[in-house]
């Protein structure tokens, strides 16, 4: 197990993550900070500055997340694990390499893109891994679609930033602007139980899902996706979110032309690691709010 | 807030208290303010003070007997609020420590929430019920 500072110390001030997710400020204005470094972002959390104070915040901290029956390193664990299953190998070495702007040409030749079915289970899965991953910080039961819900009204910085980027790079840019109905029509219509056991990430993660078997599983996939379906409309709506608005954004660090979008929702899904990176973030702050409340 | 004279606190005995039961202890929404609970584990629950959708505070009860050093700053205590020893966390936190057993805190999240605003909203969360449970 890597230490909660640790993977807070370890995290980039600049790379391709950061850049994409920069990229999203005009979805979610001012939310995201990118903090990094234990100490840092504890005096970020806390307003507290004095280093007695400060250190014994990071003890009782790193006391919490080395207790595995807390769900902290759960929780990283599941945002590690959604990046982690389809990296083409080097990709995201060769692309944090390059300077101001990425030349994607370079990249084309390395990227599948996803077929539908394929994309719509992604965006589905990583929803549940959201799920499972707040539940597990905030410590609420793991089927309470409902909380998950509520909680996601609430959301802001590191979560609001990461639920931003999986809309815009797993939703708009590979599906279109009208991605949610077409998650929905897949999900309800086309895909069997069958297409899920052949999903790489949730053959990693399906003993977290809720639901029983692979059927249940399903049915406790679509019934999440129906619930968070509203507030991902209101998110895109109210934003402006389109496969326009985004891929104009990424233009100032990315070569992309619009008949490449597949291959751009390749890219950023082989080169980036947002859900581990704003996970661990996430989790940090969790822990560093509840460590300053029990000291 | 009151003079206290300082003095040895015995550490509390028994389980750790289930965080889903300091729940219905909390202060209530009212007077433009929202209570927004966020995280509930053993020994600890947690909500966000909001003021016209804006978070201004964290508000949460802690069982020391999960974390025994937070004993010490009220052996060392001359204040109390409410009848408590009481102490300050850091700049921005204000703590109470009700029935030998459970640690109340209120953080400042905003600059508009003021050292008197955190003791006034510790005195809102239902003392003598978090007192009761202690025993």
């Amino acid at each position: 197990m890597t230490p909660i500072y640790q993977l807070v110390d370890s995290l980039p001030a600049d790379n391709v993550t950061v850049r994409v997710l920069r990229a999203l400020d005009f979805v979610a204005p001012g939310q995201w900070q990118n903090p990094i470094g234990f100490e840092n972002t504890i005096s970020l959390v806390t307003g507290e500055t004095d280093p007695q104070t400060v250190f014994r915040i990071r003890n009782r901290a790193i006391e919490l997340y080395n207790d595995a029956s807390q769900g902290y390193q759960r929780a990283i664990w599941i945002y590690q694990t959604v990046d982690n299953t389809d990296k083409a190998l080097g990709m995201a070495a060769m692309a944090n390499k390059v300077g101001e702007k990425v030349g994607f040409l370079s990249f084309l030749s390395k990227i599948t893109p996803k077929a539908d079915k394929v994309q719509t289970l992604d965006l589905s899965l990583k929803l549940i891994a959201e799920l499972i991953a707040f539940t597990q910080t905030n410590g609420l039961p793991g089927d309470s679609i409902g909380d998950f819900v509520q909680a996601l009204g609430a959301y802001e910085r590191e979560s609001l930033i990461r639920m931003s980027a999986l809309v815009a790079f797993d939703g708009v840019i590979p599906l279109g602007d009208n991605f949610l109905n077409k998650v929905a029509d897949i999900l309800e219509g086309q895909t069997r139980p069958q297409d899920l056991e052949q999903n790489t990430l949730f053959q990693r993660i399906r003993g977290m899902v809720p639901g029983g078997d692979t059927m249940g599983q399903l049915g406790f996939l679509t019934q999440n996706f129906g619930a968070v379906r509203n507030w991902i409309g209101g998110l895109v709506a109210e934003r402006g979110i389109t496969q326009h608005s985004v891929a104009d954004s990424l233009r100032r660090f990315v070569d992309i032309s619009d008949d490449k979008l597949d291959f751009v929702a390749g890219f950023l899904d082989s080169s980036t690691n947002y859900y581990e990176h704003t996970g661990i973030q996430s989790v940090a702050r969790s822990i560093i709010e509840r460590a300053v409340s029990e000291i | 807030m009151m003079a206290r004279q300082p003095g040895s606190i015995p550490a509390p005995t028994g389980p750790v208290a289930q965080g889903g039961d300091f729940n219905r202890h909390f202060p209530k929404d009212g007077d433009g303010f929202d209570v927004v609970f966020t995280q509930e584990k053993k020994g600890f629950a947690m909500a966000e003070l909001r003021k016209g959708g804006k978070k201004v505070a964290t508000l949460s009860v802690s069982d020391i007997a999960a974390n025994l050093s937070a004993l010490e700053k009220y052996n060392r205590s001359t204040q109390e609020v409410g009848g408590y020893p009481a102490s300050n966390v850091g700049s921005q936190g204000s703590s109470i420590l009700v029935g030998e057993k459970f640690q109340v805190q209120v953080r400042s999240t905003d600059s508009s929430f003021s050292a008197r605003d955190r003791e006034a909203w510790l005195q809102k969360f239902d003392l003598s019920g978090l007192a009761n449970m202690a025993k």
